[in-house]
């Protein structure tokens, strides 16, 4: 059988499954980081009307401390990271600029590398910048993990395509 | 007996009614003229000139008269004993008429409507002998046989101009006549059709066409074409953050897809 019909633009099939530059990354990154913005004013804006449902009378806005907010901010980045990657093997920031992190034999992240990762990242998330420095476009968690992210346009609801027909 | 002295050298011109001879005269006057054309045409073949008959002529008009002269011998001398018991008659004419030019005139005219004779007998006897002839060779003959051993078939296609040939062929009117319909009508399109490659014609076609991109442009809306060119802006910044990485750190400019290739994802599409 031959494979399906792919969706992939002809300018863009030469560079799937290669390696991402480190604009991309940053870019998806970004995207990512609004997200997380998102989710984490979104908590804060359910955990405030928790407190007003529970008291109205004695209500008013909740002034976590800094520890607090940076120990909720990393868990969530680690969680949001890790499920995305272990789940779709993507987060939206790379669905949307069309990467896709993979382990060393090109398949989807485990749970345990993808937390590991998701770690690696929240707490030294400079390490990406290594990715300009590297001759095969792995930043310091890629080194550390052999995972990398590449060029990935493909859906994950389109059947076949690059992510499943070129894999072994 | 005409005693004309005069002579054409054309054997078919003006031939008189004459008896008609002996078998055995007629037999042989034959053969002289066969033996005479025969001669003739070797002779004209070698020497290209016109070959005089006079001489043959001459034997066979004295072979005529010698032919006659045996039959009115006898007739002769009874009328040579008549003359002889009767007195003898004046001599001066018997001299001219006996004269040597004039008897030879007399001979060549004489050998000359024997060979018109014997003309006419030789084609008579050939429209006769011919057709039989050439009818047993044939039968005895296996022409097709004979073709294909002894002719160069090839050299004398190789010879034939084809495009000449091809020119006078009037093909509208070959084609008008051929029934499209019923040759079509006795293809099996079952085995053409099984025969051929379909998915890898479709294949072709799908990648001659660019269907991707009519699917695209079709289904696609504003949205998808935005990420999509923001996706390849990202990719062309990552090349140029790359190269320009490479020269900050003074090293050869690497080839695209070459260093940043996963292995194990094998080539892409």
């Amino acid at each position: 059988m031959t494979a399906p019909v792919s969706r992939i633009p002809k300018e863009a099939r030469p560079f799937q499954g290669r390696r991402a530059g480190l604009a991309t990354r940053v870019l998806a990154a970004a995207i990512d980081c609004l997200v997380l913005l998102a989710l984490l004013a979104g908590g804060y804006a359910v955990w405030a009307a928790l407190i007003f449902l529970w008291s109205p009378a004695r209500f008013s806005l909740p002034t976590p401390s800094r520890p607090v907010v940076v120990v909720a901010g990393c868990l969530v980045v680690i969680g949001y990271l890790t499920l995305g990657w272990r789940i779709f093997g993507r987060t939206y920031g790379d669905q949307v600029i069309g990467l896709r992190v993979v382990g060393r034999g090109g398949t989807q992240l485990g749970l345990a590398s993808a937390l590991a990762r998701a770690t690696f990242c929240a707490v030294f998330p400079i390490g990406l910048l290594w990715t300009a420095v590297s001759r095969e476009n792995r930043s310091l968690a890629d080194l550390l993990l052999r995972t990398s992210v590449v060029y990935d346009w493909q859906a994950a609801s389109e059947v076949g395509g690059f992510s499943a027909a070129a894999r072994p | 007996m005409s005693t004309s002295v005069s002579y054409s050298p054309d054997p078919s011109a003006g031939v008189p009614p004459e008896r008609d001879p002996a078998i055995p005269w007629r037999v042989a006057r034959l053969v002289l003229e066969a033996a005479a054309r025969s001669v003739t045409a070797v002779d004209d073949a070698l020497t290209r000139a016109p070959a005089r008959r006079v001489a043959v002529d001459v034997m066979i008009g004295a072979g005529a008269v010698a032919n006659e002269m045996t039959g009115r011998v006898a007739d002769r001398l009874a009328a040579a004993s008549r003359r002889i018991g009767g007195g003898l008659p004046a001599l001066p004419l018997v001299g001219e008429r006996l004269s040597p030019s004039r008897a030879l005139s007399w001979l060549a005219e004489r050998g000359r409507r024997e060979r018109a004779a014997a003309a006419v007998d030789l084609q008579r006897l050939a429209a006769a002998l011919v057709p039989a002839i050439t009818a047993a060779v044939l039968d005895r003959l296996d022409l097709t046989a004979l073709v294909r051993d002894r002719v160069a078939l090839d050299s004398l296609v190789a010879e034939v101009n084809l495009d000449a040939v091809v020119a006078r062929v009037d093909i509208d009117a070959i084609a008008a006549r051929i029934d499209v319909d019923t040759i079509a009508g006795r293809v099996d399109l079952d085995a053409i059709v099984d025969r051929l490659d379909l998915v890898a014609l479709a294949n072709r076609a799908i990648d001659g066409i660019d269907l991707p991109e009519i699917i695209r442009e079709s289904t696609g809306s504003v949205t998808s074409d935005m990420v999509r060119d923001v996706r390849m802006r990202g990719i062309e910044a990552d090349q140029a953050v790359a190269g320009l990485a490479a020269r900050l750190l003074r090293r050869r400019p690497r080839q695209t897809g070459v260093d940043n290739a996963v292995p194990s994802l094998g080539t892409p599409p």
